[in-house]
């Protein structure tokens, strides 16, 4: 597989909202690689005609029916915020730098 | 001459004394609760405890014991007993930080449906449980608060990412635990610290408030020193739920029913490829021995080999980031937890919170994660890890036509020094390479001590076909009936 | 210079289900901020979903209703992007496995049938509300923001035209088709100034002979018919006219403010997003089996183009009257209440689009909230068939029955509105208009017949209207024609 390089980091750490050092941005593209190295060894196994798995045990059609239960009081669901204004979650500048 | 210490018993004992009101509540609770207070200082197994709330749980218990003596009923089982809870359970009002900082000063406002179960059976909390920040680790040195020390050697590792619950019931500091596995954290742990860790069946055990990792691959199992304890807890938390579309719908079994039977005629496969490179030969000669006491008890014993799984890290170190990437997207400084101040905009708020309050491994696996589900990468790493996945289901369903349990060692090792492994992460995956094909299957699995090298204990794993707890129990109930296994820490005395 | 444009329409409707889509919370509109939210919607750690089952039934019925075929194995994935208004940092959507495909709408443009293809019929959750404090509530003027998670997790439906659209007629008769369907259906109240109806368009202008060009244009906040019809114009004009020039358009999402009837550029796409999309694992797939789609095709009532279809065909009706009674659901389903019980299809129609809709608009009403039910205008069309009252107290009759909601009879005795059809009282009346008028008798002899319309006000004008016309113009006449001999 190929490798991981410099600005491929710096872009994952946009998409994953996360902001890196030059320090870490280096360190992670060495670290990255060594397992990615790794992990892409699953590109040697002939897997044509497998189908993928997302749950090992194989469950279908699990629903709730539509019914209203109680909500939880504003002040509870307000209670673990840092900013509150006019009972509304208060954000920073919606603007895009 | 020291009073007899009630710390040191089983569940199962303490029980019988309360029935026989030969003790209160009160004092299981005062001498947890003062073990707790000579060891923590040293071992550091809690991020928060409970003691005030438990001693007064244990005197409002105390009146319903003898309510029920009175009436001539019998103390229901676990009833009183304290517990220790890892602190990506979520409970309610009480400070759940899931080892991170992330999460400093959050208190959930709802119980995870296991919380809820431990409360409708009386069980006492006597606190949250030190992790691996994120259940991201194998060691509990990547808590964003401190490392926790094995209590057989306090320079070593507790194991993880269940340290702290795994480290709390080794030393005494309570009778049972909660901890979650996604890639081993139950598991490794206990045998680490030389405990019974058992890993359900994947939608045995609700994930209803377990702060999720990789959301296909967890689920909280029990920590306890013997295996009748871990059964009396499995029967506590197991059990459908609405609130979990992963939860199966399936009748309760009371576990402790296989207590009672021996394992004569047992088929039990040794895995071969668990058992080449990189084990130590200490703990390669304990499963070997482990396998002939079970032969002598008159199971039918053979290596067998699965094949796939020596892509079974590979195909985890894809499957596990990639769903904690999105998993860990909700930590944005808006609705809870931490938030960073004086930012720009929305962006930077995100970026500056998630920075700050993320520790290196999480940022670790949230890009590893993140790279892996990204366009051009899709296929060739989540997609193909899910196909993998496949094959090792399908291994094991082939070998468990033949054999009833599989049997390897929980660990490679016994339990590292503390700082050994920690800027190397690909040595610190590793360590995991026994427990993650269970969770990749989705089947149970239990850790149990099978020996001890250099005054470090061995962990035995044992593993069946989904939903089969009940042999997975009676086959390690059998083995500890007759093995002789002393858990050291819990007389010692941690002072200079 | 020959342009060709291709338009596509994203369509987001909220259903109308009790709770949301994956927790109990209710989805009632209009309450207090944070006032209905539990740990699921708000995205707290530990929390998961649980499909709420009524959301996929309405889904399955719009991708019936659309003509889609039905996927026999659907799941949720997840939509991962980081924006304030999306709790959880990824939103439960569907992807490669969507409920509904391939389907198709035929709308009709003076006559002329064309057929929008439906490419995909989705499931999946609204996001919170962004309320911007500032003197115009917009986001580009705003001092500061906040969130309210009472609309997080309300089930929503995706709807996604093929670009199959080539003008804005097009555009405005499927929206307008798509919407009087999803009422009909009933899963949604398609509120538009709520919210609940709300679309996206894409459109791409491009000279003929470029066939390769792919550039096309995301428009936003199109939330009104209106809006649809200006935004969707300027924008076709905006694009031709950058392409006149020789000039190049690229890929953009543009918003549209409708406050200067223009378009503007909200973002320049230099990558396109990557929303690293994968099965959902806190859900498990679905399988819709047809057994599931059968029982789900039996709540389907008959759908608009097909009743007009038949309701032109069985009560002989032209096409305008159809066109306005088959608008919506109720104003079809009261016609046809009355034409069940009365037998003059035409005479229903006529007083439904004449007096009704003139009320209606008047009073920015719909049929269903209005006072009159259909036996109402049935007794008051058989009281006129009696000749128990004329065509015109009737209008006054129908103005009180709007407002009243009262039955036709109780107006007429309340008001003493019967007509007057007793012979011998209208003789009389008339024999006193006869004597009192002998100058206006004797222009009618010498043959001024014109003046018989003055005999027939005055009588009226005795009767207060009431005096039956027909009957007034017979004895009238015989009496004046006794006269000349
Ligand atoms: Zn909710």
């Amino acid at each position: 597989m190929e490798k991981i390089s410099i600005e491929d980091v710096k872009h994952v750490a946009k998409l994953a909202e996360l902001d890196l050092t030059e320090e870490e941005i280096n360190k992670f593209v060495d670290q990255l690689n060594i397992v990615l190295e790794h992990a892409g060894k699953i590109s040697e196994i002939d897997t044509s005609g497998v189908e993928p798995t997302s749950h090992a045990i194989d469950f279908k059609n699990v629903f709730r029916d539509d019914i209203v239960k109680k909500s939880v009081n504003k002040e509870d669901a307000l209670s673990n915020s840092q900013k509150i204004v006019q009972d509304l979650f208060e954000l920073p500048l919606m603007i895009e730098e | 001459m020291e009073k007899e210490r009630l710390f040191r018993l089983s569940a199962k004992k303490l029980t019988e004394l309360l029935s026989k009101r030969e003790i209160s509540n009160l004092d299981i609770v005062n001498d947890v609760v003062e073990r707790t207070q000579e060891v923590e200082p040293i071992v550091k197994s809690y991020i928060t405890t409970n003691m005030h709330g438990a001693i007064a749980s244990a005197k409002k218990i105390d009146k319903l014991i003898y309510k029920s003596i009175f009436k001539g009923n019998k103390v229901e089982p676990l009833m009183g007993i304290p517990i220790a809870i890892k602190d990506n359970i979520s409970t309610e009002g009480m400070h759940t930080t899931c080892g991170s900082k992330i999460l400093a000063g959050y208190r959930p406002i709802y119980n995870a449906t296991v919380i809820k179960n431990l409360k409708n059976s009386k069980i006492v909390i006597m606190g949250k449980t030190n992790m691996d920040e994120f259940a991201m680790g194998s060691s509990t040195e990547n808590s964003s608060f401190w490392s926790t020390h094995n209590p057989w050697n306090l320079s070593n590792v507790p194991g993880g990412s269940s340290g702290g619950s795994a480290a709390a019931v080794a030393v005494g500091e309570v009778i049972l635990a909660l901890g979650s596995d996604t890639g081993g954290s139950v598991r490794q742990p206990a045998s680490l610290c030389g405990v019974v860790g058992l890993k359900p069946t994947y939608g045995l055990v609700s994930r209803y408030g377990l702060i999720a990792f990789a959301s296909s691959l967890d689920q909280i199992g029990p920590i306890t020193r013997n295996v009748e304890d871990c059964a009396l807890l499995l029967n506590v938390i197991a059990g459908h739920d609405p609130l979990d579309s992963t939860s199966v719908l399936k009748e309760k079994e009371d576990y402790t029913e296989y207590l009672k039977q021996n394992i004569n005629g047992l088929k039990i496969g040794l895995i071969k490829e668990l058992m080449g490179k990189g084990i130590s030969n200490s703990v390669k000669d304990s499963v070997y021995k482990a396998m002939d006491l079970f032969s002598s008890l008159g199971a039918f014993c053979e290596e067998v080999s699965l094949p796939s799984l020596k892509f079974a890290l590979s195909a985890y170190y894809i499957i596990a980031p990639a769903e904690a990437s999105s998993n860990l997207a909700r930590y944005d400084g808006i609705r809870y937890g931490l938030r960073a101040k004086r930012v720009k905009s929305f962006r930077s708020m995100y970026r500056k919170t998630r920075s700050k309050g993320f520790g290196d491994e999480v940022k670790r696996r949230i890009m590893l994660g993140t790279y892996a589900l990204s366009r051009g990468y899709y296929e060739a790493y989540y997609l193909q890890a899910q196909k993998v996945r496949t094959l090792i289901i399908n291994d094991y369903k082939r070998v468990f036509r033949n054999f009833d349990v599989l049997i390897s060692p929980t660990t490679p090792t016994v339990a590292f020094k503390i700082g050994e492994r920690s800027e190397d992460p690909l040595t610190m995956y590793l360590s995991d390479a026994c427990t993650i094909p269970v969770n990749l299957a989705g089947i149970p699995a239990i850790s149990i001590p099978c020996g001890v090298d250099n005054g470090l204990p061995i962990g035995l794993q044992i593993m069946t076909p989904h939903f089969k707890e009940g042999l997975l129990i009676k086959t390690a109930y059998n083995f500890e009936k007759n093995f002789s296994f002393k858990l050291k820490p819990l007389y010692k005395k941690y002072r200079e | 210079m020959d342009f060709e444009i291709k338009i596509g329409l994203e369509t987001h409707v909220e259903l109308l289900t009790d709770s949301k889509m994956f927790c109990g919370c209710s989805t009632k509109f209009g309450s207090p901020p944070n006032t209905q939210t539990c740990p699921i919607c708000l995205g707290h750690p530990g929390t998961l979903p649980v499909i709420n089952k009524k959301a996929i039934n309405y889904t399955i019925k719009v991708a019936l209703a659309l003509n889609c075929k039905i996927a026999n194995f659907t799941q949720f994935h997840r939509k991962n992007y980081f924006y304030p208004d999306l709790p959880k940092g990824y939103q439960i959507s569907q992807y490669d496995l969507p409920v509904g495909l391939n389907g198709y709408l035929d709308i009709e443009l003076d006559g002329n049938k064309k057929r929008i293809r439906i490419s995909r019929v989705h499931i999946e959750e609204d996001t919170a509300k962004l309320i911007h404090f500032g003197k115009t509530g917009r986001i580009s003027e705003a001092v500061g923001s906040g969130l309210d998670f009472n609309r997080s997790g309300i089930p929503l439906l995706e709807i996604v035209s093929a670009p199959d659209i080539e003008n804005v007629e097009q555009a405005k008769a499927y929206v307008v088709l798509l919407k009087r369907i999803l009422e009909y259906l009933e899963i949604s109240d398609c509120n538009m100034e709520e919210g609940k109806f709300r679309i996206d368009t894409n459109i791409s202008v491009r000279k003929k002979e470029d066939i390769y060009s792919k550039v096309r244009t995301e428009l936003k906040n199109l939330n009104s018919f209106r809006f649809l019809e200006k935004g969707l114009s300027y924008e076709i004009k905006r694009q031709k006219e950058i392409l006149s020039k020789g000039q190049k358009l690229y890929m953009e999402t543009r918003h549209f403010d409708s406050e200067t009837m223009t378009t503007k550029p909200m973002r320049v796409k230099e990558v396109a997003e990557d929303y690293r999309y994968f099965p959902e694992p806190d859900l498990v797939p679905m399988i819709i089996d047809k057994k599931w789609v059968e029982e789900i095709k039996k709540t389907i009532p008959e759908l608009p183009y097909r009743r007009a279809k038949r309701i032109k065909e069985q009560y002989n009706l032209p096409n305008n009257d159809v066109q306005i009674i088959t608008s919506t659901k109720e104003m079809a389903d009261f016609f046809e209440f009355c034409a069940k019980t009365y037998p003059y299809p035409k005479k229903i129609s006529n007083w439904i689009t004449g007096d009704m809709l003139y009320y209606l608009n008047q009073e920015q009403i719909q049929i269903e909230e209005c006072k009159i039910k259909p036996q109402n205008l049935v007794e008051m069309l058989r009281m006129i068939d009696k000749g128990l009252i004329s065509g015109k107290i009737a209008k006054s009759v129908f103005k009180d029955m709007f407002k009243t909601g009262e039955m036709p009879e109780t107006i007429v005795r309340r008001k003493g509105l019967e007509q007057i059809s007793d012979v011998e009282k209208i003789s009389n009346i008339i024999d006193e208009v006869i004597n009192g008028n002998p100058d206006v008798v004797k222009q009618y002899l010498s043959g001024k017949e014109q003046v018989l319309a003055f005999f027939i006000g005055q009588v009226m004008k005795k009767t207060k209207g009431k005096a039956n016309p027909r009957i007034v113009n017979d004895i009238l006449k015989k009496k004046l024609k006794r006269m000349s001999f």
